[in-house]
C-alpha cells in the first residue's frame, strides 16, 4: 500500500535526460514551470502538452507509470476543477438551483487543471530521471552563490539527502513493524477514527525508537569517518556541464519564450487573417 | 492439519524496473506437529516464504491452503451469517436480516484472517525492535488481547510464555526497552507464543545471540514442540542449529525450494549445497573428506557423537 506512493522515486532507463547534469535539470524544470506559467491561451497549453509528451518520450519512461504516480494529486485537481466550474462568472450553461456553471468557468477548469497536471509531471520527470542524491548535489552547487550571506548551503544539502534516503527506509521500516504487529492479530483496517488512530500507536512507537536509532548510528559512523561540515571537503565526482547540457539549456529556454509567445498567436492569426482579407479584397 | 504451499509466486514491485520474483512456482506441505528447519541462502525467499503462511502477503500466484481451505478465499454468504451468528447471537437483528452488506462481508474476512494468525504465530527477523509498550506484561499482552481473551486468561497466558523463554516474573514491570538485546529477543518471542499458535514460525531467532542464549532458545521451542505437538518452522543460516533440532529440513535456491527431507537426506547433497551457497555442518563435512580417504560411512553423520562412536569403532576395527 505504501508502496504505491511515487513522489520522489527514481526509474532508470539510462536515457539521455538520465544521463544529464542534474542542473541542466533543475533549470530545465524550472524554465518549463515558468513558461506554463506564462501561457494564456488553450493553444500554449496544447504546445505545453506536446514539449511534455516528446521530453517523456526521450526519457524512455512508460506514460502509464507517470501516470500512475499522479493520483496523489486526484483530490487536489477535483477540487481546482469544481471551484473554478462554480465560482467564475460569464454566460451561464447550465444553472442547478443557486449554482450555474458558465462557459468561462468550464474553460477556467479545464485551463487549471492542464496546468496542473503538467506542473506535477514536469516535477516528477525531474525526480524521476534524477537520483535524489545528483539532485541535491545540483541544488547545493546552484545555491552555492547563497553561502556568501551565511546560508549554510551545504548542510542545508546534506540534510535534504540523508531525508531522501531514509524515505525509503522508513516505509520499508512502517511496513515491516506493520506487519510484525498484524502477526499479533493487531488490526489496522476496521473501526471508527479514533480507534484507527489508537491502532497505530504499536506502529509508531516502535518506527520512532528505530528512526532516533538510525540517526543516531549515522551520526556516528559519519564521525568516525571524519565529516566535519563543509570546511576543505572535496568532492569525488565535481559536476561538470558538457555541450549536450548546453544544448538541452538553449531548448528549454526556447520553450518557455516560445510559450510565453502562444499568448500572441490568438492576436496574430487574426492580424493575418485581416491582411488576408484586405489582400483578398486588393 | 498441515499448512499447504500450491503452486505459490511472489513478485515484489510488479510493473517497475525493480520487479523482483522472490518465489517461483513452490510446492510445499508442513505436517503437524514436526520441527522444521528452512535453510537457503540471502535473498532465497525464505522470509518471503513464510510471511505467506500466516497471511501476511498475498501470493502473486497460488494458493495458501491452512486446515483444507484457501485462507485468502472470500468468505461466502454462509459464512459470513456463521460469523454474525457467533458475533452478535441468534435473535440479534444483524443476524436475522435478509441482505449481507459489504462491511459485514468485511468483518468476516477480517475476523477469519485473525483466526489464522491466532493459528499461525509468526516471530520475525529482530522482532525486539516491534516493541512498543511501557511494560513488558502490557507488550507480551497485546496479542492476547486482540484475540479479545479475558484478563484471567491473558494473565495466564503472559506468566506462561515469559517463563518459556527463560525470563522470570521480575520482569513483567520494567520497561522493555531497558533490556539488552537478547533479553528484548526473548520478550518478542514470549509476545508471539502468548497468541498460543498451532504452528510457530521464527525468522532466524538466535541471530547475534551469545552460543549459550542460542541453545536456550531452540531447547525451549524444541521442547514446546515435543510437550504440546505444536509445529515449529525455524529459518536459520546454521546449519548445525537445523541438523541438530529439526525433523525436516527445506532447503530453498533463488525462489525455488530445491531439496525437502531429513537433514540425514539433505546434507548428504554436500556438494550441490555448497554450490548454492550454503554449506553443511562440519561434522558431515569430516565424514566427506574421509570418504574421499576411502572410509566408508553407513549413514550421513550430523552431530559430534555420533561421529565419535563412528571413528571409535575404525580405531577399535584396525588397532
Ligand atoms: N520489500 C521488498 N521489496 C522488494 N524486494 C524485496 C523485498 N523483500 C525482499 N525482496 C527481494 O526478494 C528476494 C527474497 O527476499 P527474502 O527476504 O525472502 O530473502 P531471505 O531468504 O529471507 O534472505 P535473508 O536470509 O537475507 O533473510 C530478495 O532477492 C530480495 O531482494
Ligand atoms: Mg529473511
Amino acid at each position: 500500500m505504501l508502496r504505491d506512493i511515487t513522489i520522489g522515486q527514481y526509474y532508470d532507463t539510462d536515457s539521455l535526460i538520465h544521463r544529464l547534469d542534474p542542473r541542466t535539470k533543475v533549470v530545465g524544470t524550472f524554465l518549463f514551470i515558468i513558461g506554463l506559467f506564462l501561457v494564456k491561451s488553450i493553444f500554449g497549453l496544447v504546445a505545453a502538452a506536446l514539449s511534455l509528451l516528446i521530453i517523456i518520450r526521450i526519457t524512455k519512461i512508460p506514460l502509464s507509470f507517470i501516470l500512475r504516480g499522479q493520483k496523489a494529486i486526484a483530490m487536489l485537481l477535483l477540487f481546482t476543477v469544481v471551484l473554478n466550474m462554480f465560482m467564475v462568472a460569464g454566460d451561464v450553461l447550465v444553472a442547478i438551483g443557486p449554482l450555474h456553471i458558465t462557459f468561462q468557468g468550464m474553460y477556467m477548469a479545464v485551463f487549471m487543471a492542464g496546468r496542473l497536471v503538467m506542473l506535477m509531471i514536469g516535477c516528477s520527470l525531474m525526480t524521476l530521471t534524477t537520483t535524489p542524491l545528483q539532485l541535491t548535489d545540483a541544488l547545493e552547487r546552484l545555491l552555492r552563490p547563497l553561502k556568501k550571506i551565511h546560508v549554510p548551503v551545504h548542510d542545508i544539502a546534506m540534510m535534504m539527502s540523508i531525508a531522501l534516503r531514509f524515505i525509503p527506509i522508513l516505509m520499508e521500516e512502517t511496513d515491516k513493524i506493520m506487519k510484525a504487529q498484524s502477526a499479533r492479530g493487531a488490526d489496522f483496517e476496521s473501526g471508527g477514527l479514533i480507534q484507527k488512530a489508537k491502532s497505530l500507536i504499536p506502529v509508531l512507537v516502535p518506527l520512532f525508537i528505530s528512526a532516533f536509532r538510525r540517526a543516531d548510528e549515522l551520526a556516528t559512523a559519519m564521525e568516525a569517518r571524519c565529516y566535519r561540515g563543509d570546511e576543505g571537503r572535496t568532492k569525488m565526482k565535481e559536476l561538470k556541464y558538457t555541450v549536450k547540457d548546453h544544448v538541452a539549456k538553449l531548448i528549454m529556454t526556447a520553450l518557455a519564450a516560445g510559450l510565453f509567445c502562444t499568448r500572441y498567436l490568438p492576436g496574430v492569426l487574426s492580424t493575418i487573417q485581416a491582411i488576408g482579407k484586405i489582400l483578398g479584397r486588393g | 492439519m498441515p499448512i499447504q504451499l500450491k503452486d505459490i509466486s511472489y513478485i515484489y514491485d510488479r510493473g517497475t524496473p525493480g520487479e523482483k520474483r522472490a518465489l517461483d512456482h513452490v510446492d510445499l506441505t508442513f505436517p503437524d506437529g514436526e520441527f522444521i528447519g528452512i535453510i537457503g541462502h540471502t535473498g532465497s525467499g525464505k522470509s518471503t516464504m513464510i510471511q505467506m503462511l500466516n497471511g501476511l502477503i498475498r501470493p502473486t500466484e497460488g494458493t495458501v491452503i491452512l486446515n483444507g481451505t484457501d485462507i485468502f478465499k472470500e468468505p461466502e454468504d454462509e459464512q459470513v451469517r456463521e460469523y454474525l451468528k457467533t458475533r452478535f447471537g441468534e435473535d440479534s437483528r444483524e443476524f436475522l436480516k435478509k441482505k449481507l452488506t459489504g462491511k459485514d462481508r468485511k468483518a468476516a474476512k477480517a475476523f477469519f484472517m485473525l483466526q489464522v494468525r491466532r493459528k499461525v504465530g509468526l516471530v520475525f527477523q529482530y522482532p525486539e525492535h516491534q516493541l512498543f509498550e511501557m511494560t513488558i506484561e502490557k507488550d507480551i499482552a497485546f496479542g492476547p488481547g486482540n484475540l479479545g481473551l479475558e484478563e484471567d486468561e491473558i494473565r495466564r497466558r503472559v506468566l506462561r510464555s515469559l517463563e518459556m523463554v527463560g525470563l522470570d516474573e521480575s520482569y513483567l514491570q520494567k520497561s522493555p526497552f531497558e533490556l539488552s538485546g537478547g533479553q528484548k529477543r526473548r520478550v518478542a518471542i514470549a509476545g508471539v507464543l502468548a497468541m498460543e499458535p498451532e504452528f510457530l514460525i521464527l525468522d532466524e531467532p538466535t541471530a547475534g545471540l551469545d552460543p549459550r542464549g542460542r541453545d536456550e532458545i531452540l531447547g525451549k521451542m524444541k521442547q514446546l514442540q515435543k510437550e504440546t505437538g505444536i509445529t515449529v518452522i525455524l529459518v536459520s543460516h546454521s546449519m548445525e542449529d537445523v541438523a541438530n533440532y529439526a525433523d525436516r529440513i527445506v532447503a530453498m535456491d533463488n525462489g525455488h525450494v530445491r531439496y525437502v527431507g531429513t537433514p540425514a537426506q539433505v546434507f548428504s547433497h554436500g556438494e550441490e549445497l555448497k554450490a548454492m551457497g550454503l554449506n553443511i555442518p562440519q561434522v558431515t563435512e569430516l565424514q566427506l573428506q574421509l570418504e574421499k580417504l576411502g572410509y566408508v560411512f553407513p549413514e550421513t553423520i550430523l552431530d559430534i557423537p555420533h561421529m565419535e562412536a563412528y571413528l571409535m569403532g575404525e580405531v577399535k576395527r584396525t588397532c
